[in-house]
């Protein structure tokens, strides 16, 4: 009793305040209090032993501090009175808070994600690393804007960063590796009239299935970011079992993206793959790309640094196999891009492009960039400069390319995809290993 | 990005040999409306489909969802629509990859449409529960 009567005292010392200086509306004091609202949380001594607690008791635009420790739990924000929720972890690095899935519950089974909003507008998480996770480190489900800055993500079962019909928002300065699927992924983004740009920018992905990944994504801007160890690097995507395809309207800019050849595939990876389903005639991901724009339309890939992946710099293709034949090599530009031979470093081929679609080209890329040829259409048409109005129209691709594709995806066992790559020592870099399974 | 999909048959035959490995018929029994002990339908929540998408069932019967430890995507079980009355926010399960089983009695007769929100246009349930 005489704990619930410290905490009241300050409350009606703050109401006898407000009456004194004036009328303020019911509204405004409740606006008030939201927006100067910190919780604390830290594994003792404080009011809340767990973000969830913490997260329960906020409102919006509250701010919840996060001691260092090691939170064993998975945290559900859900709903709109959450809006303007800000979680920092108050560490001096990402870190020192961790938040842990092994052995985390959640109501239905395990815990599926370290932080997970659903349906939550502007959504901040800093300054925090999620691990082991069944799911996903950071997921947000349905949202206008979010942040997430100076994350750590890693060895999560799908993806570690991870947003899904989102408008607007940004990933930056954050890092993920050891990720199931990708370490960054922006998946279906709802067509807009007036588009709000989600920006990812400072990101270091490696030793990932893929380092970004996303699914019908659109107004995403990918910049001065770093993907290299990764099975493939940056790779948007048409897919028909995710809402609004195609993946349009993305720029990939001013990045570094090289030594993708981590073959996952190879018995003992330290990530599991997603092609370790059952059937021997599945498609497995090409391993050893730099940039891959799957059925993508309107991407453009510029200025980008993309060297050392042994079977493509970039490439771009569709999928004819999408019954809606939305996924379409539709428009995409690849252009002012430095190459393998500008760092001595080669990529199997600088570009690779399957015919279909309409209109992708390739301009003021690094002299000597080389090019996937095919044996029945010239390089001057399927690496044409832009504009121009080549391709089938379709999804179906020139018929040499298609089978150099078919041939990859199809390979049985997987591993045997490194057959075909041009494998070489990379000159050394300061800081970094190259990784290949 | 979910397993690739550019040979559709091969995607295909592993979607069904996929569906045969993990989808059990029946599992656990639940206990009914009445108290009586009725037996649970299974169904798997997959990349990217239901391992079934039509199922009947009688009132007061269960349903237990259980994903799939193959996947790789997230996924949820949400009610879309249903009997009047039915509260859609008690048959909507978490969102996530694996590790997850979600068992619901049925005891009101209608029709129930589930789709994954993820993935709507390729998990979609329809379940039917007779009087």
């Amino acid at each position: 009793m005489a704990r619930i009567a410290r905490r009241c005292t300050p409350v009606v010392a703050c109401a006898l305040l407000a009456c004194a200086a004036g009328p303020i509306t019911a509204a405004q004091a409740a606006k008030h209090k939201a927006k100067s609202q910190t919780l604390v949380v830290c594994k003792h001594g404080c009011r809340y032993s767990t973000i969830q607690q913490a997260v329960n008791h906020s409102g919006r635009k509250a701010t919840i501090d996060v001691r260092p420790g090691k939170y064993v739990e998975g945290v559900f924000v859900k709903g709109h009175r959450h809006d303007g929720l800000h979680i920092i972890g108050i560490g001096k690095k990402p870190s020192a808070v961790v938040i842990e899935g092994r052995h985390a519950h959640g109501p239905e089974g395990a815990a599926q994600n370290g932080i997970e909003g659903d349906n939550v507008n502007n959504l901040d998480l800093e300054n925090m690393k999620a691990e082991h996770f069944a799911s996903n480190g950071f997921f947000i489900n349905g949202c206008k804007g979010y942040e997430m800055k100076d994350l750590i993500v890693g060895f999560n079962h799908s993806y570690g960063m991870y947003v899904f019909k989102c408008v607007g928002g940004r990933m930056t300065q954050s890092v993920g590796y050891g990720n199931g699927d990708s370490a960054f992924y922006v998946g279906g983004t709802p067509f807009q009239k007036h588009p709000i740009q989600t920006t990812l920018d400072h990101l270091r992905g490696y030793e990932n299935v893929l380092g970004y990944s996303g699914t019908n994504s659109k107004y995403v801007v990918i910049r001065d970011s770093e993907f290299y160890n990764n099975g493939a690097g940056i790779v948007p995507n048409t897919l028909q079992s995710e809402p609004w395809q195609p993946a349009s309207s993305g720029l990939i800019e001013h990045n570094l993206v090289y030594w993708n050849n981590f073959d996952y595939y190879r018995p003992g990876s330290p990530v599991r793959t997603v092609s370790s389903g059952v059937g021997s005639k599945q498609a497995n991901y090409p391993i050893g790309a730099g940039v891959m724009l799957f059925g993508t339309t309107d991407w453009t890939v510029k200025d980008n640094s993309i060297f050392g992946n042994f079977l493509w710099g970039a490439a771009a293709f569709s999928d004819p196999t999408n019954p809606t034949q939305k996924a379409v090599n539709d428009g995409n530009r690849f252009i002012d891009n430095k190459m393998g031979g500008v760092f001595n470093d080669a990529n199997g081929a600088d570009f690779y492009n399957d015919g279909s679609g309409r209109g992708t080209c390739f301009e003021g890329n690094s002299a000597g960039s080389t090019f996937d040829h095919s044996n029945t259409e010239p390089d001057s048409q399927l690496y044409a400069s832009c504009p121009n109005s080549f391709g089938t129209g379709t999804t179906a691709a020139d018929s040499s390319q298609f089978g150099k594709l078919a041939a990859i995806v199809l390979s049985n066992p997987p591993t045997d995809q490194e057959k075909i790559w041009h494998v070489h020592a990379h000159p050394p870099r300061k800081g970094r290993t190259p990784f290949e399974g | 990005m979910k397993r690739n999909t550019l040979i559709g048959s091969g995607a295909a035959l592993a979607a069904v040999a996929a569906a045969a490995v993990v989808a059990v018929p029946v599992t656990a029994g639940a206990t009914s409306a009445h108290g009586a002990k009725a037996t649970a339908k299974h169904i798997t929540v997959a990349d990217d489909y239901f391992s079934k998408s039509n199922l009947k069932i009688k009132k007061g019967g269960a349903v237990n969802f259980v994903w799939s430890p193959q996947n790789f995507e997230s996924h949820n079980v949400t009610l879309v629509k249903g009997p009047k009355g039915v509260k859609h926010g008690q048959f909507t399960s978490v969102t996530g990859s694996t590790g997850i089983r979600f068992k619901r009695t049925f005891k009101k007769p209608g029709v129930y449409h589930f789709i994954c929100t993820i993935h709507p246009g390729t998990m979609i349930l329809t379940l039917t529960v007779s009087k």
